[in-house]
């Protein structure tokens, strides 16, 4: 799995960095709980400053992609992106509110698929 | 016998002072490039040709300053202790000696962060899963070298209680000597293991997935050199060991023999593909 950096690209060094980890933890092609390579590690690769790369790595954590445990490194969270944590709580308030009507598990998620396949539908 | 190792020190060592000063020739340099770049059989840019010309080159100068130390160490115990001048099969662990301190001397050649083949302004790769020693060097490698040590080690200690069942043998290498090689196995072994870590924590500068291949097989290289000093420390204690405890017709001596060549044997043997195998086996499917 590659990481690529232009010198010519109009994106700043550490924006290419951080937008590519997250796409490719997004896609699924980092799985959660992959150690990522150490700032100091990938700034000599790359050939930028460390600073570039902590700067790329807060950014990335400040999302919720990464995660930094101490000294052992940094690795692909496992809660996934902020985005999916926020669909996660939703999906979590959703349920308390099935459960408050007496709505069952089946037609809760019949309701959701129907849902999610009219906003499909909608946008196609 | 003495005389003889008075004339051959000074030949070696003016040898690997050369080489440090020099490097190797033209068309020694040709054909180390040609049997690294067949071995590794991947297409190759004027960049990577140069970045592993370059490579070559500083190995062979560590290999020679490698060699150099071990002869004027060789040479220090000479001068302090020229009753262990050794004779016959022990001669064979002076060998193992010198081919550890030469593949020392390759592998911390490669133990400094080298320039990016097309510069400081090209466009650069990384890769974001770290690969492991595994993905370099066979584990029989490493599996060799522990074993080799803990063998030397088993025989010295066994030696050093008493049991010299033929008794020291005349310029052989007195028990002392040989605790002393397994000693220096030991610490063979554990600076393999921090050296492969240091030298798999160094940056890998590359402009593509092609240059990163390359370095790759030049990592794998670094690395079983470091391997392979470790091994000819153990088998050098080996050697030197059996010569002890066996007799001149045993088979035991014969096998000690076999283990005291078998460094230099490994030395030979063309690069690795294994990196290639392990780290880029869908290359070919994304280029």
């Amino acid at each position: 799995m590659l990481l690529s950096i232009d010198p010519n690209s109009s994106a700043p060094p550490f924006e290419q960095v951080r937008a590519q980890i997250a796409a490719l933890a997004q896609a699924g092609e980092l799985p959660a709980g992959t150690r990522l390579p150490t700032v100091r590690r990938l700034a000599g690769d790359l050939g930028l400053a460390p600073n570039t790369v902590a700067r790329s790595y807060r950014e990335l954590e400040g999302d919720g992609i990464i995660e930094t445990r101490g000294r052992h490194g940094s690795f692909v969270s496992r809660n996934g992106s902020a985005n999916e944590r926020r669909a996660l709580a939703a999906a979590e308030a959703y349920a308390d509110r099935l459960r408050q009507l007496g709505i069952s598990t089946e037609d809760g998620i019949r309701f959701v698929r129907a849902a999610l396949e009219g906003d499909n539908r909608g946008r196609g | 016998m003495m005389a003889l190792w008075w004339t051959l020190l000074p030949v070696a060592g003016a040898a690997f002072l050369l080489g440090i000063l020099r490097g190797p020739g033209r068309r020694e340099r040709e054909r180390l490039l040609a049997a690294f770049t067949e071995g590794i059989d991947l297409p190759a840019t004027a960049e990577v040709v140069a970045l592993v010309d370059r490579r070559i080159r500083d190995r062979s100068v560590g290999q020679s300053a490698g060699g150099l130390a071990a002869v004027l160490a060789f040479a220090l115990v000479l001068l302090l202790s020229p009753e262990s001048v050794p004779l016959g099969v022990t001669g064979l662990s002076t060998m193992g000696i010198i081919v550890a301190a030469m593949a020392a001397g390759g592998g911390i050649s490669a133990l400094r962060q080298f320039p990016a083949p097309r510069g400081p302004d090209a466009s650069r790769v990384a890769r974001l899963d770290a690969p492991t020693l595994d993905d370099y060097v066979h584990p029989a490698w490493i599996w060799a070298s522990a074993i080799g040590t803990v063998a030397a080690v088993c025989l010295a200690v066994w030696l050093f209680a008493g049991a010299v069942p033929n008794g020291p043998l005349d310029g052989g290498p007195s028990v002392a000597g040989i605790a002393a090689l397994a000693a220096l196995s030991l610490g063979g072994v554990a600076c393999a293991g921090i050296l492969s870590r240091r030298l798999l924590g160094i940056p890998q500068p590359a402009s593509d997935e092609r240059e990163l291949q390359w370095d790759d097989g030049l990592r794998a290289y670094a690395l079983r050199d470091i391997w392979i000093a470790s091994i000819a420390l153990s088998s050098a204690t080996i050697v030197a060991g059996s010569s002890v405890t066996f007799s001149a017709t045993s088979p035991g001596l014969y096998f000690g023999i076999l283990i005291g060549v078998a460094p230099v044997v490994l030395s030979t043997l063309r690069a690795s593909r294994r990196p290639g195998r392990r780290l880029w086996r869908n290359a070919g499917a994304r280029s």
